[in-house]
């Protein structure tokens, strides 16, 4: 079923106007295509994180609008990272080795520029 | 999920105050609650946990039939909830809400882990805004001549659309980045604009080339003469040669609408013989004296 403005604030238990607000802090998208609007299933979760961090665990509008950020950014390197881990562990055994082994002990960056610039080759194992 | 003690899962005691309550809840959810550890499988049981026990005890009223031993904990435990980061993991970042901007100083690096996360964000995290689709009603002339018209967006922005000369019925004009906003630093989508062109009271569009229904009075069309006549680029004076009959058509060389590569359109002309609206005594005795009028068969050619 399509989730409309009062599906979504059923579901979330929260009122028209919260949910207005945080539409128009950008919190939560409302995708809307000649005046209908349809939520996500990931609008609604969104939206119970909202309220969550509004509602009981009392963070200000201003802290919620900071949480989001942060969150919006971690999901958005946990999935490069993913990305990464996917592409490395795809690789040859011995390559994964020097990826991993690498990545704990990274060749250190000032000499990576020299290499980059000329000076002294980079390291190979 | 077992219930357990609720003053234990918040870890006060059973004498603590509302606000006691509320403020392990906090900390407790703050350091819990699963989409501020996306990463962490435990999160999500141990803060339903605490927020059953919240459930039960932040309400007194609750919190008082629980101690009188009327309710009991399981009583508090909340349906099993689907997290933002189920959806967020899952949409891996085409979801519109998660954002580049973590790892956008990789970028300066000139390294092999740089134009992975800078390829990878291009593809996956940034998401263009979405288009909109508008439909703007337009003057018959202003298609055909251009023209700029003013509509007022939803978001109550106002936005001039050009609509270029010899616009035609049903065409969309793309206006860039006047979409739905992008996310995660992705381009804004661009506002379709589907011109609808309202119909002229006389002239009619064939393409590039106007057609246009002239009337001629009975003298012009037996003696000829110069007439006014009406063009989308105003008005010009037309020769009708001696003789003309309805159904003559002239034509205007580039007084139709302006097409590609600086090409025009011609007006074409369909002249139509229009006597006068009152019976005109002068006339009637004239054509009746008119020998030649009588013999004159027009019928002719429709004869099997």
């Amino acid at each position: 079923m399509t989730i409309d403005h009062a599906e979504m604030c059923r579901r979330v238990s929260v009122g028209r106007p919260s949910l207005q607000r945080w539409i128009e802090a950008g919190w939560i998208h409302a995708p809307s295509g000649d005046g209908f609007v349809a939520f996500s299933e990931m609008d609604v979760a969104r939206a119970q994180l909202i309220r969550d961090l509004a509602g009981p665990m009392g963070v200000n509008p201003d802290g919620v609008a900071v949480i989001l950020d942060l969150i919006d950014q971690i999901h958005g390197l946990r999935h490069a990272l993913r990305g990464l881990s996917m592409a490395v562990g795809a690789q040859d055994p011995e390559v994964r080795r020097r990826i991993w082994s690498d990545a704990a002990h990274p060749p250190s960056g000032p000499s990576r520029a020299a290499g980059a610039l000329g000076g002294r080759p980079r390291a190979v194992l | 999920m077992a219930a357990t003690d609720p003053y234990d899962a918040l870890g006060v005691s059973k004498d603590a105050s509302q606000k006691d309550i509320q403020a392990a809840f906090r900390k407790l959810a703050k350091k819990l609650h699963p989409d501020l550890n996306p990463g962490d499988a435990q999160a999500q049981r141990k803060f339903q946990e605490v927020s059953a026990a919240y459930d039960l005890l932040g309400d007194e009223e609750k919190r008082a039939r629980f101690d009188r031993g009327e309710i009991d904990a399981s009583g508090a435990e909340r349906p099993q909830r689907r997290y933002y980061r189920d959806f967020a993991e899952a949409g891996g970042g085409s979801d519109g809400y998660s954002q580049t901007s973590g790892f956008e100083d990789f970028d300066d690096a000139d390294d092999i882990l740089s134009s992975f996360f800078s390829r990878s964000g291009r593809r996956g995290f940034r998401m263009g805004g979405v288009d909109r689709r508008y439909r703007l009603e337009v003057d018959f002339l202003d298609a055909v001549n251009g023209a700029t018209r003013r509509i007022v967006l939803p978001d109550g922005t106002s936005l001039d659309v050009v609509i270029p000369p010899g616009a035609e019925d049903g065409q969309v004009i793309r206006v860039a980045g006047k979409g739905e906003a992008g996310a995660g630093g992705g381009e804004p989508g661009d506002a379709l604009i589907e011109i609808a062109v309202r119909p002229h009271p006389f002239f009619r569009r064939e393409g590039l080339n106007i057609r246009l229904d002239l009337p001629i009075s009975l003298s012009e069309a037996v003696l000829g003469g110069k007439v006014v006549a009406p063009t989308p680029s105003g008005q010009v004076t037309v020769a009708i040669p001696k003789g003309s009959n309805t159904g003559k058509v002239l034509r205007l060389k580039g007084k139709g609408v302006p097409g590609r590569g600086g090409k025009r359109g011609d007006e074409y002309l369909v002249l139509k013989i229009v006597l006068p609206d009152k019976p005109d005594p002068e006339l009637e005795a004239f054509v009746s004296r008119w020998k030649a009028g009588k013999t004159h068969d027009p019928r002719e050619g429709l004869k099997a």
